[in-house]
């Protein structure tokens, strides 16, 4: 409490109004070009919008529309003959299930924190640099992007999962330093 | 307590000499699952006669945080036959690891317990394993890292020294670690080994062991020309589980695996 007050108090203290002359405007440095742009080029990724046999089951790929400039997401999505089981991104499963579950599993929900984990530690095998949020998995260099789909493409095969997840190359998030005067 | 009921007494057999690669994956297991598949570290304190017979009265001191003493009685096994002495296999203050068995309840079942309700295995740190009669076969395992929210599903690894004789098998988190253990044996020059690592790998489904299984479906044994078609099987057995679609009969024979 007394730190956030503290806080404010700085920042009144800052402001130009209160500083009693004309303070120069905060202005950001200049950020390094992965902050700007994903690293690559799109010719370095094979993935390709469309359908693709995963063993036996089937990898659908879609490219979503873009939201923000600079972010290209794609959609995985694999169907198969126990491909059932959905992703609970809030609360808790009642019955969590495993990555690999019997013909007569009745699990039906996957929480997305095993998911995630399982995710992750498989990007990790391949030394990959992407990581996993709550909603996609997060790539900032292109050259990354297939090795990311294999391992997204595994997860969803192994989980036996029906919804889709996505992936997106995107420049990686970088913090703004404010340069102004103290 | 359901399990007080059982024997206090229960003879344990054992022996089995894990090769490096086992124990470099047993001492990797510092923490316990509270509600399933406990491990408790401990340590041998001491040990005498229990009775006129072959058995020893093995104590044990558990390194947890409430330092309990555990009992046990183990029969005198085959490490022990040749000298007749537990002392040539056991010392004071020797680590050991000691399993515990699943808890229904969601609770931590207290190592004593364990032990008098004859589900308790313990797993010495040089290699040598003492293993309940009740459940021989499977030294019930542990975790590596942080607990994670839920138990995962174990895996059942056979100790490499229980490929030929005994059945004695290890109870791994499915995790990388594990997983890494088993692609070495994949590679193992016998047999069965390899056909081991193919039917324990069924929590690994990914592309990578997938094509690995693939090319294990020609595994040539240990002969050039007669295809180990045990491995084969395995290997195959583990692809249908990964609903992998395969020829009829990949593996030869009469009917599919």
């Amino acid at each position: 409490m007394l730190r956030s007050v503290g806080v404010a108090l700085g920042l009144l203290a800052h402001a130009p109004g209160c500083a009693g002359g004309a303070a120069a405007p905060p202005t950001p440095t200049s950020l390094p070009d992965v902050c700007r742009t994903p690293s690559g080029a799109r010719a370095e990724a094979s993935l390709e919008a469309g359908e693709r046999d995963l063993h036996g089951y089937t990898l659908h790929v879609r490219e979503l529309p873009a939201a923000e400039p600079q972010v290209v997401t794609f959609e995985l999505r694999v169907s198969g003959a126990r491909s059932r089981r959905r992703l609970r991104v809030g609360g808790t499963p009642q019955r969590p299930c495993g990555p690999y579950a019997a013909p007569d599993d009745p699990c039906a929900e996957v929480g997305i924190g095993l998911f995630a984990t399982d995710l992750q530690a498989r990007l990790a095998a391949m030394d990959n640099a992407a990581s996993v949020t709550l909603h996609h998995v997060e790539v900032h260099d292109w050259g990354d992007l297939d090795e990311a789909v294999v391992a997204l493409g595994d997860a969803l095969r192994a989980w036996r999962m029906a919804d889709p997840f996505r992936v997106a190359v995107r420049p990686m998030s970088c913090g703004v330093l404010l340069k102004g005067k103290r | 307590m359901r399990g007080a009921a059982v024997l206090l007494g229960v003879a344990f057999v054992a022996v089995a000499m894990p090769t490096r690669a086992d124990l470099a994956v047993v001492d990797s297991l510092p923490w316990l699952l509270a509600s399933a598949d406990a491990v408790e570290p401990g340590e041998v304190r001491r040990w005498r006669r229990y009775g006129a017979g072959p058995d020893w009265l093995l104590t044990v001191g558990e390194a947890g945080p409430h330092r309990r003493v555990a009992s046990m009685v183990v029969h005198r096994a085959a490490a022990f036959l040749e000298t007749d002495d537990p002392g040539a296999a056991l010392a004071p203050g020797q680590r050991v690891i000691a399993f515990g068995a699943r808890s229904e309840d969601g609770h931590r079942l207290e190592l004593r317990t364990l032990f008098r309700a004859g589900h308790a295995r313990a797993f010495l740190r040089d290699g040598r394993v003492v293993e309940g009669l009740d459940a021989l076969g499977e030294i019930v395992g542990a975790g590596r890292g942080t607990p994670p929210r839920w138990p995962p599903r174990p895996v059942i690894v056979p100790l490499e020294s229980a490929a030929f004789g005994t059945t004695v098998s290890l109870r791994l988190p499915a995790d990388p670690e594990t997983e890494a253990l088993l692609l070495r044996r994949l590679e193992h020059p016998e047999v069965a080994r390899r056909a081991m690592a193919a039917s324990a790998l069924v929590p690994f489904e990914s592309s990578a062991n997938i094509a690995r299984l693939k090319r294990l479906l020609g595994d040539a044994g240990h002969f050039p020309g007669n295809p180990a078609r045990v491995v084969c099987v395995h290997a195959a057995r583990t692809l249908r589980a990964w609903e992998v679609p395969l020829p009829g009969r990949p593996c030869g024979g009469d009917a599919a695996p």
